[in-house]
């Protein structure tokens, strides 16, 4: 089996000398460039600690930490307390002279990577467990940058977004949009039930909404009135999914305040209602007294009528012309009523 | 057999136009006006001789009973082979042509002002009609 290659630096805690040379020597049986730096008491890692995080041996610098549980000044659940409460970023494998299960898995749920027994270690298991608990930091923390990323996503999303609990209906998370949005703060939001962020006359029909809401459906999509905290109502998109939140089944839910796109939609409808207003007035209001007009003048032209009656047609001619005036006066009020309006 | 000509208008301007157009084009020698169509219906109702023919120049837009209405009362008692509409209407909207033009009473749209020429040219073609239907009863 060929070496690694690899530089690695290590932070082996151990009192015992002779413990240090043999796990020393089983690691140089695999490992080509290994440096290891060496603490022989707790009091020696807490100075270490104290270094600059980035110095020679400071604690950015080791790759790995081999952590004997049995010191002369900490041992057992208070010394991995104690180191874990460093924050040193990297694996931390514990070596102990007792093969007690019970505390071997508590550790690890103290957040050590691995927990060995000093006699069953060979050479090759101490080198294999190095490589898997390295692998593994790297894979964790990969994913707890992805769910602090996706947490960011929420927070600083524009939109106003929430997570609630499908049972009890309460708030569990809300973003930074719908506490600027709804006015309510944080602490406010996950005292309430998503039934205060609708108006009093639409709960009746939610609660039918969620009797009858398929428990398997895992988008869902419509618009409703939401109420503000300062009692403003606002129409809202809202978009949900179905997701696992601290272990409770929970839904997620962005919010799109759609009041002014609705307010622009109904302008444009009023508009389109004066503009068919218009259409049918040229086509049935205006043409009238232009009939007429033309129909007199017509008479008035035909060498048939008399003269009197000429005059008696004239005169309904000026009354139709000004008829028809103050009807093009109507029409142009009317146009000037759908002219957006620049100063909102 | 005898022709009467009825001007519905709820323009008294119109209603004396009308008239006089009437007149001079030999259409009819006294035509009568009404202001609405609930009026002119009320006179047809009453008077109306199935031997007799009826000529109605129609207005739509009239309040109290407007030239739609007319026409659906019309159907209770006239016939169309004795009663002719011509819808007479300042609009030139398409909607109120196509709608006229399916009524079984009615024979032409005609848009205002409506001149001599075309009232002698209506009169000739009831001629024609009249004819016709001469020629085709037994």
């Amino acid at each position: 089996m060929e070496k690694d290659q690899k530089q690695y630096k290590i932070l082996f805690v151990e009192d015992n000398q002779g413990d240090f040379i043999l796990v020393e020597d089983f690691l140089l049986e695999h490992m080509e460039q290994v440096e290891f730096v060496h603490a022989k008491n707790f009091e020696e890692v807490k100075t270490l600690m104290e270094l600059p995080r980035n110095t020679d041996e400071g604690m950015d610098r080791y790759d790995i930490v081999l952590l004997d549980l049995t010191l002369p000044d900490k041992s057992g659940k208070e010394l991995i307390d104690a180191i874990k409460d460093f924050g040193i970023p990297a694996p931390i494998i514990v070596l102990s002279g007792f093969a007690d299960l019970g505390f071997a898995i508590k550790s690890l749920s103290l957040g050590m990577s691995d927990y060995l027994i000093k006699e069953n270690i060979t050479s090759l298991s101490l080198y294999k467990s190095i490589l898997y608990n390295l692998e593994r930091y790297k894979f964790m923390q990969t994913l707890q940058e992805s769910e602090k990323r996706y947490s960011e996503l929420f927070h600083s999303s524009p939109i106003p977004m929430w997570v609630y609990d499908r049972d009890a209906i309460k708030f569990l998370d809300i973003n930074r949009a719908a506490i600027e949005h709804y006015g309510y703060s944080f602490e406010e939001f996950l005292a309430m039930t998503i039934k205060q962020i609708r108006p009093q006359e639409d709960i009746p029909g939610m609660n039918s909404y969620e009797a009858n809401s398929d428990n398997n459906k895992y988008f869902f999509q419509g618009v409703f009135k939401h109420e503000k905290k300062n009692g403003e109502i606002i129409h809202v998109d809202i978009r949900s999914n179905i997701i696992y939140f601290n272990g409770k089944k929970a839904e997620v839910i962005l919010a799109n305040d759609i009041t002014e796109r609705l307010n622009h939609i109904e302008a444009i409808e009023q508009q389109n209602e004066k503009l068919r207003e218009i259409a049918w007035k040229q086509s049935h209001v205006v043409r009238a007294p232009l009939a007429r007009m033309l129909s007199l003048i017509h008479l008035i032209s035909d060498k048939a009528t008399p003269n009197d009656e000429k005059n008696e047609m004239l005169d309904h001619v000026i009354q139709s012309a000004n008829e028809l005036d103050e009807i093009i006066r109507d029409i142009v009020n009317v146009s000037q009523q759908i002219i957006p309006k620049t100063n909102k | 057999m005898a022709l009467h000509t009825l001007i519905v208008d709820d323009d008294p301007i119109i209603l004396m136009i009308m008239k006089k157009m009437l007149e001079r084009s030999d259409f009819h020698s006294s035509p009568l006006s009404f202001e609405n169509g609930l009026l002119a219906l009320n006179h047809m109702k009453e008077n109306y001789m199935p031997n007799d023919r009826y000529v109605v120049m129609l207005d739509i837009n009239m309040p109290v009973m407007n030239g739609w209405e007319f026409l659906e009362g019309l159907e209770q008692f006239a016939d169309k082979t004795n009663t002719f509409v011509f819808v007479v209407s300042s609009s030139i909207d398409e909607k109120d042509v196509q709608k006229a033009t399916k009524n079984e009473f009615v024979l032409r749209y005609l848009t205002k002002p409506v001149y001599t020429d075309t009232l002698i040219s209506l009169k000739e073609m009831l001629e024609i009609k009249k004819e016709r239907a001469e020629k085709e009863a037994p």
